[in-house]
């Protein structure tokens, strides 16, 4: 997912980070011409802080452009008259700098659930060559041969290799695994990370350990979207 | 034609509150005393949106919003669960769930309707 924050600083920048270890791309820009001037292209959802909204009017201008955006304003004032404004004048949502982090990764994904990841579509490939994914077979190739992976492996390396160099909360990858059992712990992950590791023999390696943390692709491993991106 | 919204609540109060609120506003409004009785109203009539009442008798506001998370008929409603208590973690688990909001009851009017329109942006037209 990727993710536009058009808002001031420094309080951009601690959700920046906070977002990036949750495996989501972040842009910034410091002021709405800026912001505006980026959206028609942007493929994901777009924060707005109130503070550089001109008024409610501004969002209604955006909504009728980019009906498919996910528009999200982010507003100290959480009155039900301005909640109601905003709502109204085209936001998906409107959150707090004051909400806890938990709660705001949680509001965030039910927005962006609603719109297609372009990251569930096609394939992956590390750098090397080594590992390809398909995702809508839902096959894996070590060196060009079909890896047998349970259902739980593949999901983990699909998401932990397609953000490389980012260091992946145990409990962000706990989610991308969930299943309807409750009473998966963390540890779960790591038990699953070691049977992938085994299954992927030198390039297991690649699946670094961050100590209190989680796990990350070891950066030198860029999927093939990510190149793309930067051409 | 009027898009139809299911209501699961067992306060029966809630349900003509709402009921009230979204016809005027020009819903169809169908209704469930509880959840069990939600999932059959939702296999009866093609419903665009629910609006589930976290506490319930025989099966809560979550349970189910998993199960219509887990059909394929169903996955892509837009929820919006009803609760009094705002803890934020039953709220997090809420949304993990797949409950795409949240409305803290007593709710007012506006705000609702104000949340039941943004959710219905968030469906594919």
């Amino acid at each position: 997912m990727e993710i536009l924050i058009a808002g001031p600083e420094p309080l951009g920048k601690i959700w920046e980070e906070s977002f990036a270890s949750r495996g989501w791309k972040i842009s910034r820009s410091a002021d709405f011409k800026s912001a505006l001037a980026l959206l028609p292209k942007f493929p994901g959802a777009v924060i707005v802080f109130e503070s550089l909204l001109p008024d409610a009017l501004s969002l209604n201008l955006i909504r009728e452009k980019e009906t498919r955006l996910s528009l999200l304003v982010s507003s100290r004032l959480q009155n039900s008259a301005r909640l109601i404004e905003l709502l109204n004048a085209g936001a998906d949502d409107v959150i707090s700098p004051d909400m806890p982090a938990e709660l705001l990764s949680a509001k965030l994904e039910a927005v962006f659930r609603r719109f297609v990841k372009p990251e569930s579509i096609g394939t992956l490939k590390s750098q090397d060559g080594k590992i390809e994914i398909d995702r809508l077979k839902r096959e894996v190739l070590l060196d060009k041969k079909i890896l047998d992976l349970t259902k739980t492996e593949f999901d983990l390396l699909a998401f932990i290799l397609e953000r490389p160099g980012i260091a992946l909360e145990r409990r962000t990858l706990l989610q991308t695994i969930r299943t309807d059992s409750d009473s998966i712990q963390s540890s779960t992950v790591d038990k699953h990370i070691e049977a992938l590791r085994k299954k992927l023999g030198e390039s297991g390696s690649c699946i670094r350990t961050v100590h209190g943390v989680g796990y990350a692709w070891e950066i030198g491993t860029v999927p093939n979207s990510v190149q793309r991106r930067k051409k | 034609m009027a898009k139809k919204i299911l209501i699961a609540d067992d306060d029966v109060s809630v349900r003509d509150i709402l009921r009230m609120m979204l016809e005027e506003d020009g819903y169809e409004v169908i209704e469930a005393k509880d959840g069990q009785e939600g999932w059959e109203k939702l296999e009866q009539n093609k419903i665009d949106m629910g609006i589930f009442d976290l506490n319930m008798p025989r099966l809560d506001g979550l349970q189910l919003t998993k199960r219509i998370r887990l059909d394929s008929r169903f996955m892509e409603l837009p929820i919006l669960m009803l609760t009094i208590r705002a803890l934020v973690v039953e709220q997090i688990r809420g949304y993990n769930r797949g409950a795409d909001e949240y409305v803290t009851k007593p709710f007012e009017r506006e705000v609702l309707l104000a949340r039941v329109k943004a959710l219905e942006r968030r469906l594919p037209s």
